[in-house]
């Protein structure tokens, strides 16, 4: 499992190091001597046990019914302050998962892995509690009486010395309050402080627009997208609605043509038809060249009519001059015919383009985006501008907001007397040039909000617990302005409070009630909003707004002089990445994200250096070895090696959130111990890009713990795929994997299985959608208490995750050779593999107990009550999709433990140590939607009973139903001729079957690699 | 030579073997027999309650229907045991200082529920549904017995799988008609189970996840 490298998956052992060493504890025969002694004593006992108590309420809460769920309709903010808006499952009063809020304009029904993550937030153990002094490291608990003491005193100064920090926001009612204090202290000041932050983003709309406009993209009417090093599936605001209209247009017959520019794969990389592995700061000089290319005469015509033409060009130089100089570009013949590929196609599109760029690339390219949708006529088409929802872009707000960088220089200045941070972690994120950690000693007093002990929240002087967003009120903005309201479904768990409380206090409020305050701010139509989740009417209409071509054509500051690294070390450009799971790290104590393989490195519980092989064989490292990367000023990361396909050349990327400092005992105990933290590396001039950084080999190992190690196809017909002008010109995929199998079995149509037939369930998956985004992994650990082993455990292969994704490269990736040939388009595909609910299924005539058995409505079923735990079905499951619980994980893994129970599934059996488990079509869900059906006399409605993993996927790539159904979408599915189920040639006869994946290249550009796809 | 062993061994052997063979079919079979006995099952054992909430009283002498204290029947998975407010609703003026109802009384007051035992338990593993079977024609009295003639209430069914899969093969035998759920005294009419069945739809459902997921 634990491959070291692509080169050698011969060599791995094929049992990992320590699956065979038995568990501490009990020794077998011990064991056994006890079970005699105390059976012999049971069968002596007395006749019954004391019946167990049952306790009523007191009163019945109103609307609830125990055993039926209720729902609400809540708003989560993600880290760049955009609101998704959410639907919370909550049984007997308590939150048990989260679904996506089908009107919600950024939600559209779904959510990706950190609203589903959200939950398990709620009930960490290791959350603060309540107000502390901090004394040293001590945490001396206070009241909140020392909080109202600090922040309602009525100041001298008029605020000169107090310092907001906060996160980036949309809410209209922390924007209200945030307004309402900064005019009690008029010489306040605010920071808007987040490593995520939309900065370049904003300044690019700012440069080209002259106001900080908000771009809201229509991928679903877009035939052509250009990501420049921009991950829209699963990054910056809107992504759940970018991954549904994205998924939209990747069925055919209308199929889009994504192009995409990166360093490292990620998730939009993953489904691109054409792909360039270049470093980041090479992009802008591939924007300027693309530029060129659209104004030359091959794509002549309305390309290069008109004065935008001059402009562009004069943008071009620009961009050209803003860069440093790159010296590979005349030799890159593959650059060179793909940026003309992508001007051919972004001529001829007749508007229906998008360019996207992420917040790595500098505010020029931002710019240029924006002036090409305007002058290939996309705006109004793929694209609208509204007005920034964001409150640090409201004039008077803005007027008053101070960066980091001069903040800290004020606080060492001796300025500020108070600083209040109202959520974030800057003492650990901040960039490393400003040194916020110490700055921020300099305050006398420091009051810091915040939902752990973090690194900031160490360095206070008053500690306030934040509340959850589930236990808060509050608001937030979809991109297009719609606002949504978030209400709490409990109290506070850990006595906590919100921005808003401490907000209020500061604008004067002696007593705030953030209910009466939220519904204050918003009381037209305040109760049907919250039945709805948000306030109909608010979203902003499209904004027109000019491009300011002159300000795009002026000339940029030079970049710094490049001083040649040190001999013996290699230089590289390091690109800093949020991490697919932790983000910024406000999430690194979640154990559910440290756990989620990460998309195509499939690491968990560490981040590593993705580094190409190249750069490797320079370096001489191989994955799992430690190598120290160091940029311009000396700053240094020692982390792990990790080399990766689709890597480019001389980059490194790292994720951060990683490493963070958690004293023994206290805080955050999941996140201790975790990865290397990369934040020495950010700094203010740098940005996500360390430009001049070498890297060197330090000679010693740190294990990974990666779900995958084998990424090849092996030329087996597993997960196919094949483009768009085949299969339009035979629309078959793969006629031998359909169909009846010779076998002695006897058909399972003609069993009889005691009843009448009504449904018979069944799944497909289409692979052409699915992104790899995991939403629908950690959906269904959310929906059935899937437990979480660690890093020992998932070393040893022994994860539980029910729902996995499959990665493969369809490009040759074995040995160096073919890694290197394979940098630009490794050609990745995701396959989604859970229990196949096979109809001959190899797991069911095993059993020793008949523990797995298949029901009438086509499920294969797994009674936990039965399962003596022989591991024969595992044995026998050719698409290893059981899992097996090898130990209690309540004990060896104790987060497991204790108030995260309060999460778990009622309607779901809690595992024991020695069961079979794996994928069972959420049973449960079906039973509820059945009887609830038969109730009312009715049949079930198509799309009806929803699988967690199907609800939450923002592509739809999962789709569930009955083939019995007539005209249901699973049988349509079924019948496609995409379709195709895996392993076909064994008999298995599965029920989860695929649609292969089909891709738009265009013929102007030849495929990098041999392998031209499968199934035709 | 002397005979190594007396003449009695031979039967002493024989014997020994008879026994050792008994004892491990015993072995099998006493916790077979244990567990299908009335001490296993907890049948007949009336459960002694803090409140001596008479049904006798209640159901028979007052009338009052199941689902006026039990009201989650038909909506729930859980048939739900009232809510203290439900007791008072009557108690706060009827016997409202009677000595038998100061521990409803102090529940009330202080905001502690009454601790009942519970007399119907299923393990963990097995997912009942009420609604389900309320909804399709199963009377209370089919697994509850005539509570309406009970003192303190009793376990009278085994409720073991064997005795719950009796009666999803043969649902006829146990079906009334919707509106007679309630009615602990009613009797089917012969042949009645099996029209409702038909009109029901009612299906014979054995597989595993009909009650174990």
């Amino acid at each position: 499992m634990s491959d070291r490298d692509h080169d050698h998956h011969a060599e791995t052992p094929e049992f990992p190091a320590g699956v065979d060493v038995a568990p501490d504890g009990i020794a077998r025969r011990t064991f056994l001597q006890l079970v005699g002694a105390s059976a012999a004593l049971a069968a002596s006992g007395c006749a019954q046990s004391t019946p167990p108590e049952m306790l009523p309420y007191h009163e019945q809460p109103e609307g609830l019914v125990e055993g039926v769920p209720l729902h609400y309709a809540t708003t989560l903010s993600s880290v760049d302050g955009f609101g998704v808006g959410v639907v919370v499952t909550t049984r007997e009063g308590r939150p048990l998962k989260v679904e996506g809020n089908p009107d919600h304009p950024d939600s559209l029904g779904a959510t990706h892995a950190w609203e589903q993550a959200a939950i398990w937030s709620l009930y960490d153990p290791d959350r603060a509690r309540g107000v502390a002094r901090m004394q040293g490291p001590l945490r001396v608990p206070a009241t909140w009486d020392a909080v109202t003491a600090a922040l309602t005193a009525p100041r001298s100064d008029g605020g000169a010395g107090l310092r907001l920090v906060m996160r980036p926001t949309t809410s209209p009612l922390l924007a209200e309050l945030l307004g309402r204090a900064l005019r009690r202290h008029p010489s306040a000041r605010v920071t808007f402080w987040s490593p995520l932050a939309p900065g370049h983003a904003r300044a690019g709309a700012r440069l080209a627009f002259g106001a900080p406009l908000q771009p809201r993209y229509d991928f679903g009417r877009a035939d052509v997208i250009v990501a420049l090093d921009g991950d829209f599936l699963t990054r910056g605001p809107g992504r759940i609605r970018h991954q549904a209209g994205f998924a939209a247009r990747r069925r055919p017959p209308a199929m889009a043509r994504l192009y995409v520019v990166e360093p490292s794969l990620t998730v939009t990389g993953g489904m691109a038809d054409h792909r360039l592995a270049r470093p980041s700061g090479q992009v802008p000089s591939i924007a300027a060249e693309l530029v060129e290319a659209l104004l030359s005469s091959s794509n002549g015509g309305a390309a290069a009519r008109g004065a935008n033409a001059e402009a562009l060009a004069a943008c071009a130089r620009a961009l050209r001059a803003s860069a440093p100089p790159d010296p590979s570009a005349g030799n890159d013949p593959r650059r060179r015919a793909f940026v003309a590929a992508v001007a051919r196609d972004l001529a001829a599109a007749g508007g229906r383009v998008i360019l996207y760029a992420d917040e790595r690339q500098p505010p020029l390219v931002h710019a240029l985006c924006h002036a090409l949708h305007a002058h290939l006529g996309a705006v109004g088409e793929t694209v609208t501008l509204h007005p920034s929802p964001l409150v640090e872009d409201t004039p008077a707000i803005a007027a008053r907001a101070l960066d980091i960088k001069s903040l800290a220089g004020e606080l060492r200045g001796g300025a500020v007397d108070t600083l209040l941070v109202l959520g974030g972690n800057p003492a650990y994120d901040a960039p490393a040039d400003v040194g916020f950690a110490e700055a921020m000693t300099h305050a006398k007093a420091r009051v810091v909000l915040s939902p752990y002990s973090d690194e900031t929240a160490l360095a206070s002087t008053l500690h306030v617990a934040e509340a959850h967003p589930f236990e808060s009120w509050g608001d937030a903005r979809a991109v297009d302005g719609t606002v949504s309201l978030q209400q709490p479904l409990l109290q506070p768990l850990d006595g906590g409070h919100s921005a808003v409380e401490l907000l209020a206090l500061l604008a004067g409020d002696a007593a705030p009630r953030p209910e009466a305050l939220l519904r204050a701010r918003h009381a037209r139509g305040f109760a049907a909003a919250l039945q709805r989740g948000l306030l109909d009417g608010t979203a902003t209409p499209p904004t027109t707004a000019a491009i300011r071509w002159s300000a795009l054509a002026a000339t940029p500051p030079a970049p710094p002089p490049v001083t040649p690294p040190p001999a013996g070390l290699v230089p590289v450009e390091v690109t800093l990445a949020p991490d697919a799971s932790v983000l910024d790290g406000t999430l690194a104590n979640n154990a559910w994200l440290q756990e989620l393989p990460r998309p195509f490195t499939k690491l968990t519980w560490d981040n590593a250096a993705l580094i190409g092989p190249t750069t490797a064989g320079a370096l001489g490292v191989s994955t799992e070895d430690l190598i120290a990367v160091t940029d311009a000023a000396g700053r240094t990361v020692e982390i792990p090696a990790l080399v990766a396909p689709g890597q480019a050349d001389g980059t490194i990327t790292i994720a951060l959130g990683y490493g963070r400092a958690v004293a023994p005992g206290i805080g955050e105990r999941t996140a201790r111990g975790v990865g290397r933290n990369a934040y020495p590396l950010l700094t203010t001039t740098g940005g996500f890009l360390v430009k001049h950084a070498t890297a060197r080999r330090v000679g010693a190992r740190h294990p990974l713990a990666r779900t995958q190690g084998h990424f090849s196809l092996e030329g087996r017909a597993v997960a196919l795929s094949t483009t768009l002008s085949a299969y339009t010109a035979r629309p078959v995929v793969a006629p031998h994997l359909r169909g009846p199998v010779p076998t002695l079995m006897p058909d399972v149509a003609a069993r009889d299985l005691g009843g009448p037939r009504t449904n018979e369930w069944a799944m497909a998956i289409d692979l052409s959608t699915c992104v790899s985004c995991n939403a629908c992994t950690i959906a269904c650990q959310a929906e059935n208490n899937t437990f979480v082993v660690g890093k020992e455990g998932v070393l040893k292969g022994r994860e539980m995750h029910w729902l996995r994704i499959d990665t493969y490269y369809r490009a040759p990736v074995d040995t160096r050779d073919e890694l290197e040939r394979a940098t630009d388009e490794p050609r990745p595909i995701h396959e989604p593999m859970l229990c196949q609910h096979c109809e001959k299924a190899p797991c069911e005539y095993v059993c020793p107990v008949n523990a797995t058995v298949h029901s009438p409505d086509g499920l294969n079923e797994m009674v936990y009550n039965r399962c003596v735990g022989t591991r024969f079905c595992s044995n026998n499951c050719p698409y290893k999709v059981r899992r097996f619980n090898w130990f209690r994980w309540t004990e060896e893994v104790p987060v497991n433990a204790g108030r995260i129970s309060l999460q778990q599934n009622p309607d779901v059996t809690v595992r024991e140590r020695g069961v079979m488990e794996k994928c069972t079509y959420c049973v449960q869900r079906i039973r509820r939607a059945e009887i609830a059906a038969r109730l009312a006399n009715r049949p079930l409605a198509d799309l009806e009973v929803r699988t967690a993993c199907q609800q939450v996927c923002p592509s739809g790539a999962i789709t569930f139903g009955s083939l019995t159904q007539k005209g249901s979408l699973v049988s349509r599915a079924h019948e496609s001729p995409r379709n195709f189920s895996v392993l076909h040639e064994l008999g298995t006869r599965p029920r989860t079957q695929y649609l292969a994946r089909i891709e738009n290249p265009t013929p102007a550009l030849p495929m990098t690699s041999s392998d031209k796809g499968h199934g035709e | 030579m002397a005979a190594p062993f007396p003449r009695w061994s031979d039967t002493a052997l024989r014997v020994a073997l008879v026994v050792i063979v008994l004892f491990v079919i015993a072995l099998v079979a006493a916790p077979m027999i244990w567990m299908r006995t009335i001490f296993a099952t907890g049948q007949t054992f009336e459960v002694d309650q803090p409140v001596q909430f008479d049904h006798r009283h209640h159901v028979g002498d007052d009338g009052i229907a199941c689902q006026y204290c039990h009201t989650q029947v038909e909506r729930s998975p859980r048939a739900g045991i009232p809510a203290t407010e439900v007791c008072m609703g009557c108690h706060s003026q009827v016997w409202h200082t009677s000595p038998m109802l100061e521990p409803v009384r102090r529940a009330w007051m202080s905001g502690s529920p009454v601790p009942w035992r519970r007399v119907h338990k299923l393990p963990d593993f097995v997912f009942f549904n009420h609604s389900i079977h309320v909804g399709k024609g199963v009377p209370c009295t089919a697994c509850h017995g005539r509570v309406d003639k009970m003192p303190l209430v009793q376990k009278v069914a085994p409720l073991t799988m064997g005795w719950c899969l009796d009666c999803h093969r043969a649902p006829e035998q146990h079906l009334v008609p919707l509106d007679r759920v309630a009615d602990p005294a009613y009797v089917p009419k012969p042949g009645e189970g099996a029209e409702l069945a038909k009109a029901y739809g009612t299906r014979h459902l054995t597989h595993c996840t009909t009650c174990h997921r």
